[in-house]
């Protein structure tokens, strides 16, 4: 009496949903850091190496978020942070689109811009904080200025490569039915080049947001750089953490935001697009 | 004839020479600035200034100094960081249960500005290397462990089922399939990592350090030494670049059958 028994598979087909795992996996190493920092702290190492100067428990993280909002602080440096990074990305947008486009169309325009273009992306713009302080002072603008060299150029070299691949038979399509150049233009040339200048602005963000807080080490009076910098002087590592908490939702809120304009301006990209975007790759 | 002779030179080499000539005008037009439109030395530091003081700090043995400092911190920091990366991205490759409880985590550090740390690390491990180092090793892991991931997981599966139809075991199958044609994604990864390891070498030394470019840069800005600044900035251009050909040639040496789109 043979029966076939049919065995349950060795990891239940609910833990195996990346989405259940991942929330799981989340919670549990949350859970798992908060008990190591409260094992650490009773044996002697921890004031023997004063681990408390920079290291926090996911609790003491909350609570810093709790003393920095209700004091106002978080809510005047974000507010800050903000701002440069709206000035610093309109900028890039306005100059890199227009740049990239006539690169595009104009061999002779790329010809003497490329070498500049490429040398300033390949120098790490970081670097050139402190000299834009230098140059501008402290306040909104050294930073956005910072923001606007990270951002720009993802932007502009996007824009290129998207006018120069537009498909060249809807372009004839166009013409072929008595389109004027503008038609061509703006019916063709800046629809079918959408996908790509949104995909650059997407890898900006994660620029911008490192520029907003580099600039804001060197010259700045506010901005979350600046509050992570302060505190980090103070050995007060629970601000810091919120600081990058805050970045990071921030970072991850304008990606899905980007995500979401691309599907609305050019939703029949919206295919080729989840095909390629399934892997992890995020940058 | 002459004339149309260099006309036709020009023309089969055209790119190069507006390339050049490019670079050429904007130097120009920046010392020209430098000489007779901004007399502030602390603002416009034209070619001239910044080779002079090229020139100067070289001649203190200041440039070899912060060079090997900053080189050390990139080059530890990236080695660790390109073997870590590579075997998780393996790991995550070959196990989904692994994939699906280490993706959150590693999704949120990527995408995390890591070198805000960096003063934390510097109060845990000191002023000295091994805080830049971690920084570094944090900075180039991430681009390699996803490229190694995307690589591994993206092998062509006739190639596969071609060695196991002649019955190649699992692990003839990954050392002599899977290994080999995810190497030039890795090999991205690791042009991606470049970028990235050198922006937290020289913020790391922001925060506090005692040699290095981005000690030569903050600590020349801070002074208003602007010409000393521009040194440090080209310099790092210059060491950036040579690195990402570098991997770049090795690339092709490696895996001549793939074209790169980075």
């Amino acid at each position: 009496m043979s029966v076939a028994v049919k065995s349950a598979p060795l990891i239940p087909v609910w833990w195996r949903s990346p989405r259940l795992s991942g929330t799981l996996s989340v919670l549990a190493g949350i859970a798992i850091w908060q008990l190591f920092y409260d094992g650490l702290a009773r044996t002697h190492y921890f004031h023997a190496y004063a681990i408390d100067r920079f290291f926090v428990s996911p609790w003491q993280i909350g609570q810093s978020f709790v003393d920095l909002y209700q004091s106002g602080e978080l809510v005047r440096n974000c507010y800050f942070s903000f701002l440069e990074f709206f000035y610093g990305f309109l900028l890039a947008i306005v100059v890199g689109v227009p740049f990239g486009f006539f690169m595009a169309t104009h061999d002779k325009i790329n010809n003497f811009l490329d070498p500049w273009v490429s040398s300033i992306y390949a120098t790490p713009r970081v670097a050139l904080a402190p000299i834009v302080v230098v140059w501008f002072g402290l306040g909104i603008l050294p930073s956005s200025l910072i923001v606007f060299l990270g951002a720009v150029f993802p932007i502009l070299l996007n824009t290129y490569t998207g006018i120069k691949s537009v498909r060249q038979n809807l372009v004839d399509v166009v013409r072929a039915f008595g389109g004027s150049p503008s038609q061509v233009f703006l019916k063709v040339m800046i629809p079918d080049a959408t996908p790509a200048i949104i995909a650059g602005m997407r890898l900006a963000v994660g620029r911008a947001v490192i520029g907003v807080v580099v600039a804001e080490l060197f010259g700045a009076e506010a901005g979350l750089g600046f509050m992570v910098y302060l505190y980090s002087q103070r050995f007060m590592p629970g601000p810091v953490f919120v600081g990058i908490v805050v970045l990071v939702i921030f970072g991850i809120a304008a990606f899905v935001a980007l995500e979401k304009l691309q599907r609305w301006l050019s939703p029949w990209y919206a295919y080729q697009l989840q095909q390629r975007v399934q892997g992890m790759e995020m940058e | 004839m002459t004339m149309s002779l260099l006309a036709n030179v020009y023309r089969a080499h055209e790119r190069k020479f507006d390339a050049a000539l490019s670079i050429l005008l904007g130097l120009v037009i920046w010392q020209l600035v430098d000489a007779f439109l901004i007399h502030n030395p602390l603002v416009a530091v034209g070619p001239v200034r910044i080779a002079e003081a090229f020139v100067r700090l070289s001649a203190r043995g200041e440039i070899g100094r912060h060079v090997y400092a900053t080189f050390v911190e990139f080059i530890l920091g990236f080695a660790v960081g390109a073997v870590v990366g590579i075997a998780m991205g393996v790991v995550m490759a070959l196990n989904r249960a692994v994939k699906n409880v280490v993706n959150p985590w590693v999704t949120i550090a990527y995408n995390a500005p890591v070198i805000l740390l960096a003063p934390l690390f510097i109060t845990a491990l000191g002023v000295g290397i091994a805080s830049k180092i971690v920084i570094v090793l944090i900075s180039a892991v991430f681009p390699v462990l996803f490229n190694t991931y995307a690589g591994i997981t993206t092998v062509d599966a006739r190639l596969v089922e071609a060695v196991r139809a002649f019955g190649g075991t699992p692990r003839q199958v990954f050392f002599k399939v899977t290994l080999p044609s995810s190497v030039p994604m890795i090999m991205t990864g690791l042009r991606l990592s470049v970028g990235r390891a050198i922006v937290g070498a020289i913020v790391s030394e922001f925060f506090g350090s005692r040699a290095g470019i981005g000690y030569l840069i903050s600590a020349a800005s801070e002074s208003f030494r602007t010409a000393d600044a521009f040194v440090g900035v080209a310099l790092l251009a210059i060491g950036g670049y040579v690195t990402f050909e570098g991997l770049k040639l090795a690339e092709r040496k490696i895996a001549p059958w793939y074209e790169s789109k980075v």
